[in-house]
């Protein structure tokens, strides 16, 4: 599809300013992709290890390590972290390095706002840890312990300074979301190279492209909500407060309004490049291009007006649970096209399962899980049994983690010798996928079971009968998350070079403009646009 | 697409301390303005650097486009990535627009009317009449505000501005700099009337008894018009910096991405929200 006649690598001309000056003032989006990418990785390990201590209180019945206060707080910052701080910075990461690449770009079209939206993050993330902190010195009552999308916030409950600091943080990430979204829109509209027409950008670009529509959508809304929630807190107004006309249910509105999507714009970056690698590793073209494109507008469409689906179980008119209910069955729809897009382009390929691969099958396997929990969950009558329990930890999991983490291994794996000009240590890559996979599902099996008999989440206490799935859920977690170490490792050793030395095509089946390129990339590609046939 | 190129290079600019200059400005301003709501440090400095840092960062980032513009960096091809970014920030600013407008329809139609069905015999509240122009049941009385008068005459202030903006826009097009620096003239002038009229109306519902603690009718006031205002503020300072630019000779026919951005900034983010506020919030 897209063969480079003139990829021409230039030497760097302008030399970047050395040390740490070059990271903090760099326009370049290959210093920026490692950044983000470097950032979400680090995130991925804190928020790890906030949920290792919810793990470890939970090992057992009763109160043990943590007071219930503490363990609110740590399941909010879990969440938050991994959502905000590690997927979606990764995937920017993945964007910001790739697209150039893919559409044989010279860079993105906005590359200081790039780097605003960059180093805004770090900042954020301490702005949201520093009430944490501040309560082990006696100031304030902690960080955030509402819940990633702060619905018991109202005024009294769940006060403190930590739902102000969350607020701010929102804004941040928010402007820095959106900047992100803004600059890969223009890319991916202005930036193309001669004969890369919309219908042939690959799909990892599609599902970006996308995914910046839902952001530039939904992140003011959030914003916005935040306000609102701030204003009500600190500065008198009552948008959310009944006695003076306002409605706490508002506040659910707004925020799953923007949750929805949210969770599609966790996942489309995955469902994006999940179709590479399965094409790579089948010696197959892409199966079902324009379906998956379809499928894509399709659930960027209906992930709008869906969101109440969140909210059956807050009282509303039957009328409107029955229309949430069938739009978000809808969205199985355009869903399936995609899974079937994706077992087409394994059909009777010729496959090897190198450790990419594992993951991308992997991604399939768990997020069908996911997704066909999915399909049962907005059914009314069964919502109300299952909301907030372990059923929807469990569901949002394999979404979350089966599909979304999954995916961003499977990508860093398959673009891990492109970064670096390093083969990683494949024995050890198949290693942590095993090691991943069977803890994982270790993990959050139980947890059906447990929401099934009627675990309720957000609890740090629980009744015995839920004892044995607990046990080997916390074992599971805890192997979970040392087997990450692995990941570790082996991108420290991929990145100091201890490997083969990596050819531009990588692998065998490889196709698109970003393997034209030598390994590891020169500074600046594409200065002057390839063309494509 | 290829003719859009006017070259085949892609003005990509160097390294940049504008940027995290902004950010850790907005770190320092976020970080004083939650320890002072919460009287942990109420200190008011460290908001005031955090906001002359990101005014510095904005303002010498900014001072860098109009310089690189004015010496012939940017093409059509950078151009149309400047247009594009500037569509899609108006997107999002719709949408945070329309977050605000979507709470007032929410409290009309749904939140006061259920809060005075509920069975009289079990509400709290069992002579609140749930109508809008409602403050909800707990509200201090309040006259509320009328729509003729000057919110009406504000409005047709900011749509007349959006009007000498188009025939400043007009001006550059047929080569008549004379019309191009009127027409922004008159349009900076209406925005600021604008702003000093609010305020007039501010102390007017002041006057009324509207408060922020009049429930829900005053919250939707002062939220809608002050985000409102904030925009408003913003375009009167890109307004006041074009004209200014337009004074050094900026701007030509073919080169005037500036211009052009701004005024749809204005058009789009300031003066159709506010048309939207005095039509939902209130004429209807």
């Amino acid at each position: 599809m897209t063969e480079a006649i003139t990829a021409v690598a230039h030497d760097q001309h302008e030399h970047p300013p050395a040390g740490i000056m070059r990271w903090l003032t760099t326009t370049n989006h290959k210093d920026l992709g490692i950044l983000y990418m470097s950032f979400g990785g680090i995130m991925f390990f804190i928020g790890g290890a906030f949920i290792m201590a919810v793990r470890a209180e939970l090992l057992f019945p009763g109160l043990q390590l943590l007071s219930p206060g503490m363990y609110n707080q740590l399941f909010t910052l879990h969440a938050l972290i991994m959502v905000f701080g590690a997927i979606m910075p990764f995937a920017t990461g993945l964007n910001n390095y790739l697209i150039p690449l893919m559409i044989g770009a010279p860079d993105m079209a906005l590359p200081r706002v790039n780097n605003w939206g960059f180093w805004i993050l770090p900042f954020a993330a301490v702005l949201l840890l520093i009430p944490f902190f501040l309560q082990f010195f006696g100031i304030g009552s902690g960080a955030t312990a509402a819940g990633w999308v702060m619905h018991n916030t109202s005024l009294d409950l769940q006060s403190g300074i930590g739902i102000d600091f969350a607020i701010f943080t929102i804004h941040l990430l928010g402007l820095s979301s959106l900047t992100g979204a803004i600059n890969v829109v223009v890319t991916v509209l202005n930036m193309r190279a001669p004969g890369m027409t919309l219908m042939k950008i690959p799909l990892f670009v599609w599902a970006w492209l996308i995914t910046a529509f839902m952001l530039i959508l939904v992140i003011p809304v959030f914003s916005a909500a935040a306000t609102m929630l701030l204003t009500d807190r600190h500065f008198g107004t009552h948008f959310f407060d009944a006695a003076n006309g306002g409605d706490p249910i508002l506040l659910q509105h707004l925020i799953w309004f923007f949750g929805h999507p949210e969770v599609y714009i966790v996942l489309l970056p995955a469902w994006g490049l999940i179709p590479h690698i399965l094409a790579t590793f089948s010696r197959k073209p892409v199966y079902g291009y324009r379906a998956q494109v379809y499928a894509l507008w399709a659930i960027c469409f209906l992930s709008f007006i869906v969101w109440s689906h969140h909210m059956l179980t807050s009282g509303l008119p039957l009328a409107a649970e029955v229309y949430f209910m069938y739009a978000t069955m809808a969205i199985s729809i355009p869903t399936s096209v995609l899974v079937f897009c994706w077992l087409g382009a394994i059909w009777r390929g010729a496959m090897t399962f190198e450790t990419p691969m594992l993951f991308a099958l992997g991604f399939v396997a768990h997020f069908g899980m996911g997704a066909l929990t999915g399909l049962i969950l907005p059914d009314v009558a069964v919502n109300a049994q299952y909301h907030n329990s372990y059923v929807i930890v469990s569901h949002f999991h394999y979404t979350f983690f089966g599909g979304g983490i999954f995916g961003m291994m499977a990508a860093l794996y398959y673009w891990l010798p492109k970064f670096t000009g390093h083969m990683f240590d494949e024995k050890l890559g198949r290693l942590h996928f095993w090691l991943t996979t069977i803890f994982f599902n270790m993990t959050f099996i139980p947890q059906w079971f447990a929401g099934l008999d009627g675990m309720p989440r957000h609890i740090a206490d629980y009744a015995l009968r839920f004892s044995t799935f607990n046990l080997i859920s916390s074992v599971g977690a805890f192997s979970l998350g040392l087997s990450q170490l692995l990941l570790v490792y082996i991108v420290v050793r991929c990145v100091r070079g201890d490997g083969p030395k990596a050819t531009g095509q990588v692998w065998e089946g490889a196709q698109g403009l970003e393997f034209t390129v030598p390994s590891p990339l020169p500074y600046h590609t594409f200065e002057t646009p390839p063309e494509v046939k | 697409m290829s003719e859009m190129r006017s070259d085949s290079h892609y003005y990509v600019p160097p390294p940049s301390h504008y940027p995290v200059t902004i950010n850790l400005g907005l770190f320092i301003l976020t970080l004083g303005l939650a320890l002072r709501i919460n009287a942990i440090a109420s200190g008011i400095i460290p908001i005031l650097a955090g906001i002359a840092m990101v005014l510095y960062g904005t303002f010498g980032w900014v001072g860098k486009i109009i310089c690189e513009d004015e010496s012939g960096n940017y093409h059509l091809w950078e151009d149309r990535s400047f247009r594009i970014g500037m569509a899609y920030f108006i997107l999002s600013e719709l949408a945070f627009f329309g977050a605000f407008l979507l709470a007032l329809m929410y409290v009309r139609v749904f939140a006061l009317p259920e809060l005075a069905s509920m069975d009289p015999h079990f509400t709290l509240w069992p002579d609140f009449k749930g109508t809008w122009l409602s403050g909800g049941p707990k509200s201090q009385a309040f006259t509320p505000l009328g729509a003729w008068g000057l919110p009406a005459v504000n409005s047709l202030l900011i749509l007349a501005s959006a009007v000498a903006l188009i025939w400043a826009r007009k001006g550059l097009s047929s080569a008549n700099r004379g019309q191009m620096v009127a027409g922004l003239a008159i349009a900076l002038t209406l925005g600021v009337a604008f702003l000093f009229q609010q305020a007039m109306e501010y102390r007017h519902a002041a006057e009324l008894g509207i408060t922020l603690a009049s429930g829900i009718y005053g919250t939707n006031f002062y939220m809608l018009t002050g985000v409102h205002g904030a925009h408003l503020l913003a375009g009167i300072i890109m307004l006041a910096v074009l004209l200014l630019r337009a004074f050094h000779g900026h701007f030509k026919a073919e080169s005037r991405v500036g211009l052009d951005l701004v005024s749809w900034y204005w058009n789009f983010a300031v003066v159709i929200p506010g048309l939207l506020v005095f039509i939902y919030f209130y004429w209807l």
